[in-house]
């Protein structure tokens, strides 16, 4: 042991923090060593004397109160069954989460679908899986989103969080304005009809669908990217993929009544839009904003 | 059964999570002392170390049911405790402004005692101000750790995870703390 670790280990032993190994090794360097042996009696003085602040005990008053104060709490929060049942309720559902809320997501969307789609031209089947898989996929990015993630590092935690912002900026576009509507709309007004009727109605879904994809994930992009400092077109890509995947079974229901051309325009433009939207949104934030 | 005193702290705040009263007093009776003298040792205060007590410990009984096992119990309470402490140092911007040198009241009523007793109760009461006041010129994170380590009896790693430095940062800072101490301590004679 030198004189260096005697100055690092002084305060541990003074403290008896010391392995008996150690404690050995510094007594021993001590037996050999007048300056630090010298430090070491300085230091033990000065511990010494601080027992001369004694310890008082907790004047009864003040324990009453405390006790008082505490029993009133208990009697009135953890005395009873049905608070004691809901905080193991609590423990119980917690893992649960993730699944409950991504139900409840798809719940939300189908409703406010079943609104504007013809349901019956889907087959039980059909609706079934395309449930089940928005469940699932809601649930997953739910879990990520629930997980620990480090700001720095790539997070799947604020990946989720850009998707499910994003989510819910699809999801009130879409109820204020469905997309079929906003093709329809577009066909009949007169500054966009010249356009439109140029495009085949397959090219007309991809653009829309395009849109309605690449403004909610660059919005929800950038949001979320402050919490990070690189890699947009990576971190863009796995959560533009993401919020595709999400908006897949929405648009498997609403496009049954289209032809195969419509759909494929429609799931082509969904996947663009998602993608560089994720990208957009990302860079624009590692460049753009002032207190990145 | 095992009675009360021979559970561990984190059998205690199960029980008492539970609604078990009876280990919220065993609990109090372990820990009530060390964390009132912790706040009196860093205030000086008598009035705000009873009202902080009562904080810290009503802190605790509200946040119980987030409490894990797993983790130490005393570096919870001792977590609570110290940032209540921080709290009270904030509201007053500096530590200084809480305690005023000038106050007379521990002086006199120290010598008042002191002067019905014999000489060398006279110099532990001296040496108890000169040890108060020296502890009170240091920073508030050096006297914190000084004040865990030698009157909680924490380990430096427990401080550490109370103040979330690591062990050997909280270990340089006591040392520097006790060099301080040293030389504001040296006019005192080699008895005392």
């Amino acid at each position: 042991m030198t004189c260096e670790d005697i100055n690092r280990l002084l305060v541990s032993f003074l403290a008896h923090d010391l392995s008996p190994k150690q404690e050995k090794q510094f007594r021993k360097h001590l037996a050999g060593c007048a300056s630090c042996a010298r430090e070491t009696a300085e230091f033990e003085t000065v511990w010494r004397r601080l027992d001369a602040v004694p310890e008082e005990t907790v004047p009864l008053p003040t324990k009453e109160t405390i006790y008082d104060r505490i029993y009133r709490l208990d009697s009135k929060f953890t005395k009873t069954v049905a608070i004691d049942l809901w905080y193991s309720l609590k423990k119980t559902i917690k893992p649960l989460a993730p699944l409950f809320m991504g139900l409840l997501t798809t719940i939300i969307f189908a409703f406010s679908l079943s609104f504007r789609t013809d349901l019956k031209l889907i087959s039980p089947l059909g609706l079934t899986i395309a449930g089940g898989l928005w469940t699932g996929l809601f649930t997953l990015v739910y879990y990520l989103f629930s997980m620990g993630g480090n700001m720095r590092e790539l997070s799947w935690r604020f990946l989720a969080q850009a998707t499910l912002i994003a989510v819910g900026i699809f999801l009130l576009i879409t109820a204020f304005s469905p997309l079929p509507h906003a093709v329809r709309f577009c066909s009949r007004f007169q500054f966009t009809q010249p356009f439109m009727e140029r495009l085949s109605l397959g090219g007309t879904y991809f653009l829309f669908g395009t849109l309605y994809s690449l403004i909610p994930m660059t919005v929800g992009a950038y949001f979320c990217a402050s919490r990070w400092g690189n890699k947009p077109i990576l971190r863009g890509s796995i959560a533009g993929a993401m919020f595709m995947l999400l908006l897949t079974p929405g648009i498997f229901l609403q496009c049954a009544p289209f032809a195969l051309g419509i759909v494929l325009g429609w799931f082509g433009g969904a996947l663009v839009g998602s993608v560089v939207g994720g990208v957009l949104g990302f860079w624009a934030r590692i460049h753009f904003a002032k207190n990145y | 059964m095992r009675k009360m005193k021979q559970k561990t702290d984190e059998e205690l705040m199960l029980m008492w999570t539970a609604g078990n009263f009876k280990a919220f007093d065993a609990l109090f009776n372990r820990y009530g002392q060390k964390v009132y003298n912790l706040f009196l040792r860093s205030l000086r205060q008598k009035e705000t170390s009873e009202d902080l007590l009562q904080e810290c410990f009503m802190r605790l009984a509200e946040s119980r049911n987030r409490y894990h096992p797993q983790n130490s119990f005393t570096s919870w309470l001792f977590t609570i405790a110290m940032n209540l402490l921080r709290d009270q140092y904030r509201k007053k911007q500096r530590f200084q402004a809480t305690f005023s040198p000038e106050d007379p009241e521990p002086k006199l009523r120290n010598f008042a005692d002191s002067r019905k007793e014999p000489l060398n109760q006279m110099e532990t009461a001296e040496l108890k101000i000169a040890v108060e006041k020296a502890l009170q010129t240091l920073p508030a994170d050096q006297r914190e750790i000084i004040v865990l380590s030698k009157y909680q009896g924490l380990s430096y790693a427990e401080i550490g995870d109370i103040l979330a430095l690591s062990p050997e940062a909280a270990k340089q800072k006591a040392y520097r703390g006790l060099k301080t101490l040293r030389q504001k301590l040296a006019h005192l004679s080699e008895e005392q």
